[in-house]
C-alpha cells in the first residue's frame, strides 16, 4: 500500500514538467528523526526549560556584606559628641539673672496676650420698633 | 429695675460684670420674643386686648433693651481709663437710667416707638464709643509690653557697659541690642499712628465705623509683632552673654 502510494507520487511528479524544475527537498532530518533522537531533543528541551525557569525564580539573595574591619580600622559611627556650652561667670551674676528672668516672663506674657477683647463686642439687639405691616 | 440695670456696674470685677451681663442679655432675648409674637398678633388681628398685650411686651422689651447697654457700657466703663471717655459713658449710662424710668408710663404703642427712636439715635454715638474704648484697652496692653521692653532694653545696656568695663568685646552684643531699639522705635510709630486713628474714630453707619476699627487693630497687631521681634533680639543678647560668645 505504501509502496504503491509512492510509485504513484513519482509517477505524477514526472507526468508534471513544471516541477521538476523545482529543487528536490529531502526532509532529511525528519526522515532520520528516530525516537531516540526525538526523546533526546525532548529531554533538552525540557532541561532548558527548567534551566529557565530556575534562573527566572531564583531566590534574590542581599549581597553579603563584607566583612567588617578589624576594630582597630572601624569608623565610630556615634555622633561627634558636641563640647558642651560653658555658662560664663558674668551669666552667674543677679543683674544678669534678673535681666534673663525678665526677658523670659516678658516673652510668655506676650504670647499669651488676648488682643481679641470678645467680652467686649458690641451688642446685637433690635433697634427698629414699630407697628406697620411688612 | 434700676438696681437691676446697675448691677454689672456695682460688680466688684470684670468677670462678674461680664456674667451679669450675659445673664441680663438672655432676659432680653426672652422679652424680644415676647415683643415680636405680640406685635404679630397686634398686626394680624387689631384687637384692642392684643394691642395691650403688645404694648405690656415691648414696654418690657425696651426696659430688657436699655438693661443690655447699661450693662455693656458698665462693662467699658471697666475696661476704659481715658476720663474723656468715662464722662461720655456717665453721661450714656444716665440716660439710659431715666429713659428706662420713662418706658413704664408709656401709654400707646406709637409712644413706644417714639421711645425706641430716642435709644437708636444713640446707637452710633454708643457704638464709636465702644470701638474707641476696645481699641484703648488693646492699645494699653501693648504699650503695657511696650513700657517692660523698655525697661530691659536699659538693663541690657547696663550689662554691655559692665562687661565693656570688664575689657570684653561687646560689639555683636551692641548690635543685638541697636536691633532691638530700632523695632521698638518702629512699635511706637504705629502705636502713636492707631492713638490718632481712635481718636478720629467717626461714621454713620455700623460698616463704616467697623472697618475704621478694623484698620486699627491691625496697626496695634503690627506694633505687637515689632515689639515681638525686639524681644526676640534682646533674648539672643541674653544668650550670647549666658554662653560668654562674645
Amino acid at each position: 500500500m505504501k509502496q504503491s502510494n509512492m510509485e504513484s507520487t513519482n509517477k505524477s511528479v514526472e507526468e508534471t514538467p513544471i516541477q521538476e524544475d523545482i529543487p528536490k527537498v529531502e526532509s532529511k532530518g525528519l526522515v532520520k528523526m528516530t525516537p531516540a533522537l526525538r526523546f533526546s531533543l525532548i529531554f533538552l528541551a525540557a532541561v532548558l526549560a527548567l534551566l529557565f525557569l530556575v534562573v527566572l525564580f531564583k531566590p534574590k539573595t542581599i549581597p553579603q556584606e563584607p566583612n567588617p574591619l578589624p576594630s582597630v580600622f572601624s569608623i565610630d559611627a556615634s555622633p561627634i559628641s558636641q563640647p558642651e556650652r560653658q555658662l560664663s561667670q558674668f551669666s552667674q551674676t543677679p543683674a544678669f539673672i534678673s535681666f534673663e528672668k525678665n526677658i523670659d516672663q516678658l516673652r510668655s506674657t506676650q504670647e499669651s496676650l488676648d488682643l481679641t477683647e470678645s467680652q467686649l463686642t458690641y451688642p446685637q439687639v433690635e433697634m427698629n420698633v414699630n407697628y406697620k405691616k411688612e | 429695675m434700676l438696681l437691676f440695670v446697675q448691677h454689672p456696674i456695682l460688680a466688684a470685677t470684670f468677670d462678674e460684670a461680664y456674667q451679669g451681663y450675659l445673664s441680663i442679655y438672655e432676659n432680653y432675648k426672652t422679652a424680644y420674643q415676647a415683643y415680636t409674637t405680640t406685635r404679630n398678633q397686634y398686626l394680624t388681628y387689631q384687637t384692642l386686648t392684643s394691642q395691650n398685650e403688645a404694648l405690656i411686651a415691648v414696654r418690657d422689651f425696651l426696659i430688657k433693651r436699655d438693661a443690655v447697654f447699661s450693662s455693656y457700657l458698665g462693662l467699658l466703663s471697666k475696661k476704659n481709663t481715658d476720663p474723656v471717655l468715662g464722662s461720655l459713658l456717665t453721661t450714656e449710662m444716665n440716660f439710659l437710667v431715666s429713659h428706662s424710668a420713662s418706658v413704664s408710663a408709656l401709654g400707646s404703642l406709637e409712644d413706644a416707638v417714639t421711645s425706641s427712636q430716642q435709644v437708636e439715635n444713640k446707637n452710633t454715638n454708643w457704638l464709636i464709643l465702644s470701638k474707641k474704648i476696645v481699641a484703648n484697652t488693646l492699645m494699653s496692653k501693648i504699650n503695657s509690653i511696650k513700657l517692660s521692653v523698655s525697661q530691659s532694653t536699659n538693663e541690657a545696656n547696663t550689662l554691655i557697659v559692665t562687661l565693656k568695663n570688664n575689657g570684653k568685646d561687646v560689639s555683636v552684643l551692641e548690635r543685638w541690642l541697636l536691633e532691638s531699639k530700632n523695632k521698638q522705635a518702629l512699635a511706637q510709630q504705629k502705636l502713636a499712628q492707631s492713638a490718632v486713628l481712635i481718636s478720629n474714630i467717626s461714621g454713620t453707619n455700623e460698616n463704616d465705623i467697623g472697618k475704621k476699627y478694623d484698620e486699627i487693630t491691625t496697626i496695634i497687631l503690627e506694633a505687637n509683632q515689632y515689639l515681638k521681634e525686639a524681644l526676640g533680639f534682646l533674648k539672643e543678647m541674653s544668650e550670647t552673654i549666658k554662653y560668654g560668645e562674645y
